[in-house]
C-alpha cells in the first residue's frame, strides 16, 4: 500500500503529531510492501529544517503555505498531489487532521473515517476500526474507494521519536499566494492553554459534575497544584463554564496516559472514560456506589470527595 | 440572511444498563425504549440560531430561520417547539431508514434541499452525533455545495447582510474570524447553549403552523464511500476495589499508602542523620 | 458453597443506616436476597433469634421509615425483576414485578413493552431511584396524584410474607381484616403501612395508557396575592375537554425561586431552565395531560386568560411540550424539595443540633391564599423566615422553615407544635404526604384521632404479633 502522511507544521503541537503518527505508521504500516512519504504544510521559512527532523518516513515533499487554513490546504492539495498513485492518506489526531481528512476524500471520490483506531491492510483493502455509539462500541468499517483519508483518534498509538536521520525532499513548492481563504475578512488568534500538560501528565486529577460548583472546581484545582498533578474536568464540567474548555477530557477533549488519575466526583460516562482508559491506575472517589465509574476504576472510595481530597492533601503537605 | 439549521434526535444510550448492551445480526442496539432527546451540539447550533434571530433588529438585518430533521414522525412534538420559538420554517424529510452511519446519504439530502427547493446562506449543524460518532456531515455537505466550512464554532456573532463573526475552537485555541456567507458552520462545545423555552402565547399561536413534510424519496440519496461490517461492545471494567475506613480521613490515608506514596507522591525527605 | 446471605454490619454498609431524611439508626446484620425463598431462608434466621427485620427499598424516603432501629436490615434493591406483563380480559394492563424495581427500571420496562398503544404506572414521586415497594408501603404521592389520584389504586393485588415465612395472595377489594369490629381492605393495609406487618414479595401493577401529549406551563407573578389566588381559582375550576385535564398544579414562592435559581450554578440537571426574573414573586407550574392536542390547547388558552386576569404577564410563560422537556421540569421542582435540605445541612456546621423543618398543610376548605396568610402572621410574629412550595392540585401546601440560629430552630419547632395544636385536622390530613415513619411520629400522634392510633395497634397485634417488622414507625408498640 502507498501512504502518505500529512504534517502541520505550523501547528505548535506538531512534534506530538509527528511522533504519534510515526507510532501508527509502526504499528500498522511497517511491513515491506507499505511505501511512505510524507507532505509537510509550513508557514515560516526558518521552520523547514527543524521540521524535516520530524518528518516520520523517508521521502517528503514540502508545501509553504501563508498559514494552515482548511480551504487552502485543500487547494495545495490538489496542485501538488496526484491522488490516483496515493492509496492511503493519514492525517493526525485532532480538528484539523479530521476535517480536511473528509473533504479531501469527498475531493478525490475516495472513502474517509475520522478518529480511527487500528487499521489493516490486507491487498489494496482497508479495514477501519473506531468508536461509536459514545464509545460504548468499537465499529468495523470497510473502506471502498480509493484513497483511502483517515484522521488518527487521539492516543489511537504511543508517540515513539523518529528515527530516520536522512529525508529526501522529493519536491517542494511555494503556495503562499493561494487565496481560497478569501470568504474570511479578518481573523483573531486567541491562543489559549492546550491540553498537552494533560497528556504528558503521570498525576491526573479530574472533576467531574459532583463538584457542583465553579467555587468547588477551583478548590479542587488548588489541591491538584499542591499535589503536583494536572487537573482536568469532565465535558459537563466545561460546558457549564466553570473551566476553560481545554480542560476537558474524554472523545471531544484530553486523552490522557496518566501512572495515576483520581477521578473525583465523575459518574463515568463513556465518552469521558475514553480519556482516561489508558491510565495505569484509576481511582474513583464517587457518594454513589452505582456509578459506572466505580466498576471502570481500578480502586474506589465510596465517600464525599472533597473530605477525602482535603485529607490526602493534609498527608501529602504537612 | 436565510439560515437552515439541520438537526436529530439521538437516544441517551448513557441510561443504558450493562446488560442492554447487545448487538443484533443486523447490527443494530435496541434503544427503541430509550426517549430521544435533541442531540447536544444540535441544541446548541438551535439556540445559536436563535441568538442571530435575536440580534436581527438591532443590527437591522433580516434573519429567516429553517429547522430541518430527517426523522419519523415522533420528532413532530420538538419540531412543534421550534415553530413556537419562531422558526419561520420547519422540515421534516420523514424516513424510517436506518441512517446511523449514512453522513454522505444525509450530506446529499441537505444538499438537495438547499440548491433545489430553499436557497440559504448559512448551514448550521452540529459536529457529530454520539451514536454514529461520524463527524463527517458538516464537511460531505460543505464539498457537495462547493461552500467553505468552519468547524468547532462556539460562538457566532452577526455582522451585516452577508458577514458573521465566528469564533471556533482550534486544536491549540480560539480563533476569532470575519467571514461572508455562505458558508457551511459546524457547532462543537458551546458552553451555555441550551435551548430556550417558548412562551405559552407563542406556543399557541405559531407552534400549530405546519410542518414541512417532505419524503426521503424525493431525494437522490449519495452512496456511502465507506462499509459497516461489524459493531463490538466496549467492556470498561476493572477490578473496582472499594476502600474501606471509617473516615475520609482514613480511605485517604489507605489510598496514600497503597497507591500513591511509591509512585506520583514520592516524599523527597532529607535522610535522617 | 451455599451462598451467604446474612452479613454482619461493619464499615461497608454504613451507608444503609440511614435514608434521605439523614436520620442514623443502628443495625446489627443486612442482607440483600434476590427471591422470595431467600428472603425465606433469611426469615428463619431472624425469627430463631427474635430479631426485628428493617425493610429497605431505595431508601429515598425523608421521613426515616427505611431506617433501622436495630436487628436486621433486609434491602431489596436485589429484587428488581419484573416478572410478566399480561392483558386481563377487560383489557386493562398488569405487570407484575418485585419490590426493588426503581421506577427508572419500571419505566424502561414499560416502555419496552410491545403494545399498540405506549402506557404508564400512574404514581411518579419525582426521585426516580424510589422503589415500587417503597413507593407502595408508604402510599407515595406524585405530582399528578390530583388527577390519578393514590398510588395504592395502581396496584391490583400484592403478595406477602408474615414473620412466620407463610406467603398469602392478596387482590384489592377481596381480602379483608376485621379490626376493632370495622372490616378493612388487607390490601389497603399494607400499602402505606410502612413495612410494620410484613414483606411485600411481590405487586401486580395496573397500568394505564399513557397520555399522548403532556404540556408544561410556568406561569410567573410579580405580586404572590395574585399567584396564591391563580392558584386557588386553578383548583376550584374544572377544566377537562374531551378526556385531557390538568394533572398538577405545582406552588413556588420567591424564597424557593431564588435558592433554585443559585443552584443553577451547581446543579447541571437543572441548568436547562431559563432563568427567573429576581422581581418575580411566585411561580404556578401547571400539567395539562391528554391524547388530543386541540383539547390541550383549548385548556392552556384557558389558563392564559386566568392568568392575564391575576396580571400573569403572558410573556413571561414557559411552555414545555413533550417528555424529554416535561422531565426538565419536574427535574427543577424536585430541586425545590431540596432546598431546605441544603439549608439545614449549611446551619447544622454552626449548631449540629438544627434539624429540617418542614410541615404539610392540607388546603382543603380554605384554599392557599387563606393559609398563607395565616401562617405567615405567626412566623412574622416570631421573626422566622420559611419558603412555601405545595402539590395544589392534590391541597397539599409544604412549609420549610429556614432557621438561621439554633434559637430559631427552637422556636420553629415550637410553632409546629403550636399549629398542630391549632389546626390538628389540616396538618393530620397533610401528614401522610411524604409518610410518617419515625421523623414525623410524634406529630402524627399529635394529630390524628386516638381511635386511628387504635386500630394501626390492633392491626399491628393481629398481623405481627412479635412486633418483628420495621420497629419504630409510626406508632410505638410497648
Amino acid at each position: 500500500m502507498i501512504f502518505k502522511a500529512i504534517l502541520n507544521g505550523s501547528s505548535p503541537s506538531v512534534a506530538a503529531q509527528a511522533e504519534e503518527l510515526n507510532g501508527f505508521i509502526r504499528k500498522h504500516l511497517s511491513s515491506g510492501d507499505n511505501i511512505g512519504s510524507t507532505i509537510v504544510f509550513y508557514a515560516k521559512k526558518e521552520a523547514k529544517n527543524a521540521l524535516l527532523g520530524l518528518v516520520p518516513t523517508e521521502s517528503v515533499k514540502l508545501v509553504r503555505v501563508a498559514r494552515y487554513q482548511p480551504e487552502n490546504i485543500l487547494e495545495a492539495l490538489q496542485t501538488v498531489e496526484n491522488a490516483e498513485k496515493t492509496h492511503l492518506y493519514l492525517f493526525p489526531s485532532g480538528f484539523a487532521g479530521s476535517e480536511i481528512a473528509v473533504r479531501w476524500a469527498c475531493r478525490m471520490k475516495g472513502s474517509s473515517l475520522v478518529q480511527v483506531k487500528q487499521i489493516e491492510c490486507s491487498g489494496a483493502q482497508l479495514i477501519a476500526r473506531k468508536t461509536v455509539y459514545a464509545n460504548h462500541v468499537l465499529g468495523t468499517f470497510k473502506l471502498t474507494q480509493k484513497p483511502y483519508c483517515i484522521s488518527l483518534a487521539k492516543g489511537s498509538a504511543d508517540r515513539q521519536a523518529i528515527t530516520i536521520r536522512d529525508k529526501r525532499i522529493v519536491t517542494e513548492h511555494d503556495l503562499t499566494g493561494l487565496q481560497k481563504d478569501r470568504f474570511i475578512k479578518h481573523s483573531n488568534w486567541i491562543p489559549t492553554e492546550t491540553t498537552q500538560d494533560l497528556e504528558a501528565a503521570t498525576f491526573l486529577i479530574v472533576g467531574g459534575r459532583g463538584m457542583h460548583s465553579k467555587e468547588n472546581t477551583q478548590r479542587l484545582k488548588k489541591i491538584a497544584d499542591a499535589l503536583g498533578a494536572a487537573f482536568g474536568v469532565s465535558r459537563p464540567v466545561a460546558m457549564s463554564a466553570w473551566t476553560p474548555l481545554h480542560r476537558m477530557i474524554g472523545v471531544s477533549g484530553a486523552m490522557t496516559k496518566p501512572e495515576v488519575c483520581i477521578a473525583a466526583g465523575v459518574s463515568g460516562a463513556a465518552a469521558f472514560y475514553a480519556g482516561i482508559e489508558k491510565s495505569k491506575t484509576i481511582v474513583a472517589i464517587n457518594t454513589d456506589i452505582r456509578a459506572p465509574i466505580i466498576k471502570a476504576a481500578d480502586v474506589a472510595i465510596i465517600d464525599d470527595y472533597k473530605a477525602v481530597m482535603a485529607e490526602l492533601a493534609k498527608i501529602v503537605l504537612c | 440572511m436565510n439560515i437552515l439549521v439541520c438537526f436529530t434526535t439521538v437516544p441517551e444510550v448513557e441510561m443504558l444498563a450493562d446488560e442492554d448492551w447487545v448487538i443484533d445480526k443486523n447490527l443494530q442496539i435496541d434503544t427503541s425504549f430509550l426517549k430521544p432527546t435533541l442531540n447536544s451540539y444540535d441544541e446548541s447550533a438551535l439556540e445559536i440560531a436563535l441568538t442571530l434571530s435575536d440580534a436581527s433588529e438591532s443590527v437591522k438585518v433580516p434573519i429567516e430561520l429553517t429547522a430541518l430533521t430527517i426523522a419519523g414522525s415522533g420528532a413532530t412534538t420538538l419540531l412543534k417547539t421550534l415553530n413556537a420559538l419562531r422558526f419561520k420554517r420547519v422540515v421534516r424529510i420523514d424516513s424510517q431508514d436506518d441512517l446511523r452511519f449514512r453522513p454522505m446519504a444525509i450530506a446529499s439530502i441537505l444538499t438537495q434541499y438547499v440548491f433545489k427547493l430553499a436557497p440559504q446562506d448559512v448551514l448550521l449543524l452540529g459536529r457529530q452525533t454520539h451514536i454514529g460518532e461520524n463527524a463527517r456531515t458538516h464537511l460531505l455537505v460543505a464539498e457537495m455545495l462547493g461552500w467553505p466550512c468552519i468547524t468547532q464554532a462556539i460562538r457566532i456573532e452577526l455582522v451585516d447582510m452577508n458577514h458573521l463573526m465566528v469564533t471556533s475552537q482550534m486544536d491549540d485555541g480560539l480563533l476569532r474570524q470575519q467571514i461572508q456567507t455562505p458558508c457551511v458552520l459546524s457547532i462543537g462545545d458551546a458552553p451555555n447553549t441550551y435551548m430556550r423555552v417558548p412562551t405559552l402565547k407563542d406556543r399557541l399561536r405559531y407552534g400549530k403552523q405546519p410542518i414541512e413534510t417532505l419524503s426521503i424519496k424525493d431525494f437522490q440519496l449519495a452512496d456511502e464511500t465507506e462499509e459497516l461490517v461489524d459493531l463490538e461492545v466496549i467492556h470498561h471494567e476493572r477490578a473496582g476495589i472499594v476502600i474501606e475506613g471509617k473516615s475520609p480521613e482514613e480511605k485517604a490515608r489507605k489510598l496514600y499508602e497503597a497507591h500513591l506514596k511509591r509512585s506520583v507522591l514520592v516524599k523527597e525527605r532529607p535522610a535522617k542523620i | 458453597m451455599k451462598k451467604q446471605l446474612i452479613h454482619s454490619m461493619d464499615d461497608t454498609y454504613h451507608e444503609y443506616l440511614r435514608d434521605e431524611s439523614k436520620m442514623r439508626g443502628a443495625a446489627d446484620s443486612i442482607s440483600f436476597p434476590e427471591s422470595e425463598a431467600e428472603i425465606g431462608n433469611i426469615l428463619r434466621v431472624t425469627r430463631e433469634n427474635r430479631m426485628p427485620v428493617t425493610i429497605q427499598g431505595g431508601k429515598t424516603g425523608v421521613v426515616g421509615s427505611a431506617v433501622p432501629s436495630r436487628g436486621h436490615i433486609m434491602n431489596l434493591s436485589l429484587m428488581n425483576k419484573v416478572k410478566s406483563f399480561f392483558i386481563a380480559e377487560a383489557g386493562e394492563a398488569f405487570l407484575k414485578v418485585e419490590p426493588g424495581i426503581t421506577l427508572n427500571e419500571l419505566r424502561k420496562a414499560i416502555d419496552r413493552l410491545e403494545t399498540p398503544k405506549a402506557l404508564f404506572w400512574p404514581p411518579d414521586p419525582s426521585e426516580s431511584t424510589a422503589t415500587v415497594g417503597g413507593i407502595a408501603s408508604t402510599d407515595a404521592k406524585g405530582i399528578c396524584f390530583h388527577l390519578y389520584g393514590k398510588s395504592t389504586s395502581h396496584i391490583s393485588g400484592i403478595r406477602v410474607m408474615n414473620a412466620e415465612g407463610s406467603i398469602r395472595d392478596l387482590k384489592s377489594g377481596q381480602d379483608a381484616i376485621v379490626i376493632n369490629g370495622k372490616s378493612k381492605d388487607l390490601q389497603d393495609v399494607y400499602l402505606g403501612g410502612e413495612g410494620m406487618y410484613g414483606v411485600i414479595t411481590e405487586l401486580t401493577l395496573r397500568l394505564m395508557p399513557k397520555p399522548r401529549e403532556i404540556w408544561g406551563i410556568g406561569f410567573f407573578f410579580e405580586d404572590r396575592e395574585d399567584g396564591m389566588s391563580f392558584s386557588d381559582q386553578l383548583k376550584a375550576t374544572s377544566f377537562e375537554v374531551q378526556g385531557a385535564n390538568i394533572a398538577a398544579i405545582e406552588y413556588l414562592d420567591h424564597t424557593i425561586i431564588n435558592a433554585l435559581e443559585r443552584r443553577k450554578n451547581e446543579l447541571t440537571k437543572i441548568k436547562h431552565i431559563p432563568d427567573v426574573a429576581t422581581r418575580i414573586a411566585t411561580m404556578v407550574y401547571v400539567e395539562i395531560h391528554g391524547d388530543q392536542e386541540e383539547a390541550i390547547e383549548e385548556i392552556a388558552e384557558a389558563l392564559m386568560t386566568i392568568g392575564s386576569s391575576f396580571n400573569g404577564d403572558p410573556d413571561q410563560t414557559w411552555a414545555f411540550s413533550g417528555e424529554p422537556e416535561i422531565d426538565k421540569m419536574r427535574n427543577f421542582l424536585h430541586a425545590a424539595a431540596e432546598i431546605a435540605i441544603l439549608h439545614v445541612e449549611k446551619v447544622r456546621s454552626e449548631d449540629h443540633r438544627i434539624t429540617k423543618l418542614g410541615i404539610d398543610i392540607s388546603l382543603e376548605g380554605d384554599g392557599l391564599k387563606t393559609w398563607v396568610s395565616r401562617i405567615e402572621k405567626t412566623l412574622q410574629k416570631e421573626n422566622l423566615k420559611a419558603g412555601y412550595w405545595g402539590h395544589i392540585g392534590s391541597n397539599r401546601l409544604h412549609i420549610d422553615i429556614l432557621p438561621g440560629s439554633y434559637g430559631e430552630f427552637v422556636k420553629g419547632r415550637t410553632l409546629f407544635e403550636t399549629w398542630a395544636e391549632r389546626f390538628p385536622a389540616s396538618l393530620g390530613n397533610a401528614i401522610t404526604s411524604y409518610g410518617i415513619g419515625k421523623l414525623k411520629k410524634s406529630i402524627f400522634l399529635k394529630t390524628v384521632s386516638k381511635a386511628y392510633i387504635e386500630d394501626l395497634h390492633q392491626m399491628k397485634k393481629q398481623l405481627d404479633k412479635h412486633n418483628l417488622w420495621n420497629p419504630g414507625n409510626m406508632i410505638e408498640v410497648l
